[in-house]
């Protein structure tokens, strides 16, 4: 279980210091940041570090605010997909030693509710 | 060790007091949403009827489409028994059948754990205080005489369940005569 949490939380960690380094990069203060978007300053500090888990509009607001793109702002999300094969290479471990069948119909209905991560084209 | 079927009992009937449930029909998908289970359903031809996940990420229960939809009922209701009682095995599958046991193992409950789980899921929807509640009330009825087998399909109606169901409880309550 930690490990995946450890990566939801290493997600947020990233988004933190991204938001960080562009704020420094335009040379507001945290407390300058905050009053831009209606913010306490310990909410920035709380951002900044990865503690606190911002909603979408919130984010866009602050790229705003920093003058810079949304996207810029985002940690690869290859994070996330390393979470996802995690939990899904659980699910495999739990499996191992059942039958065919059963495999099946579990991955199946587990698809269901948690759909797989798109497959990425690397080549 | 023997099951511990007393405690799958209590256990569902806690269950139900937590979630604010005090009358027939359990809603089951309600209890498993509020112990934090997704409900992943899917139609499937082999024998499995259904399944409790928990993954990292989500306590997952699986049913199997296939069957009638009070045995999903029941089947959801076994596996928040597994849920509740059975700490531990990530993954539990259940079968309509034993058919198979030899591919093993890790996967399937134990015998002790499936009664468990059996008694629990039977206790959760159609827990004892309200079985008989409905008793007292349907045979109190003037002109109304009711025979054993009018009896077990009010009740199965009244708690969505099997005919077959509702007579097992109610054998194993000591309301009807084996």
């Amino acid at each position: 279980m930690q490990r995946v949490v450890d990566a939801t939380s290493e997600f947020y960690v990233a988004v933190g210091k991204n938001i960080r380094a562009a704020r420094l990069k335009s040379g507001l203060s945290q407390t300058m940041l905050a009053q831009r978007i209606g913010f306490t300053r310990a909410s920035i500090a709380n951002l900044e570090g990865g503690r606190q888990r911002i909603a979408l509009h919130l984010f866009a607001l602050i790229a705003l605010a920093l003058d810079v793109e949304p996207v810029e702002l985002l940690p690869d999300t290859k994070i996330l997909q390393i979470s996802d094969k995690l939990g899904r290479d659980n699910l495999h471990r739990h499996l191992a030693g059942t039958s065919e069948t059963t495999q099946d119909f579990v991955l199946r209905a587990v698809a269901q509710v948690a759909p797989a991560a798109p497959t990425r084209k690397d080549s | 060790m023997r099951p511990k079927v007393e405690y799958a009992y209590s256990s569902a009937y806690s269950l139900l007091d937590k979630c604010g449930i005090i009358k027939p029909p359990i809603d089951v998908e309600n209890i498993a949403r509020q112990i934090g289970a997704v409900i992943a359903r899917h139609h499937f031809d082999g024998s499995e009827s259904g399944f409790a996940l928990r993954d990292d990420r989500q306590t997952i229960i699986g049913v199997n489409t296939r069957t009638s939809r009070k045995r999903q009922r029941f089947t959801i209701a076994h596996e928040i028994g597994h849920l509740i009682l059975h700490d531990g095995k990530p993954l539990i599958v259940d079968h309509n059948m034993r058919i198979d046991m030899r591919d093993d193992v890790s996967s399937i409950g134990t015998d002790d754990q499936e009664i468990e789980a059996n008694a629990f899921g039977a206790a959760l929807l159609m827990p004892n205080y309200m079985v008989i509640d409905r008793i007292k009330i349907l045979t109190s009825r003037p002109m109304k005489v009711m025979s054993r087998d009018e009896l077990i399909s009010q009740l199965a109606k009244e708690f969505d369940v099997s005919g077959e169901a509702m007579g097992f409880r109610l054998i194993n309550l000591g309301i009807l005569a084996a």
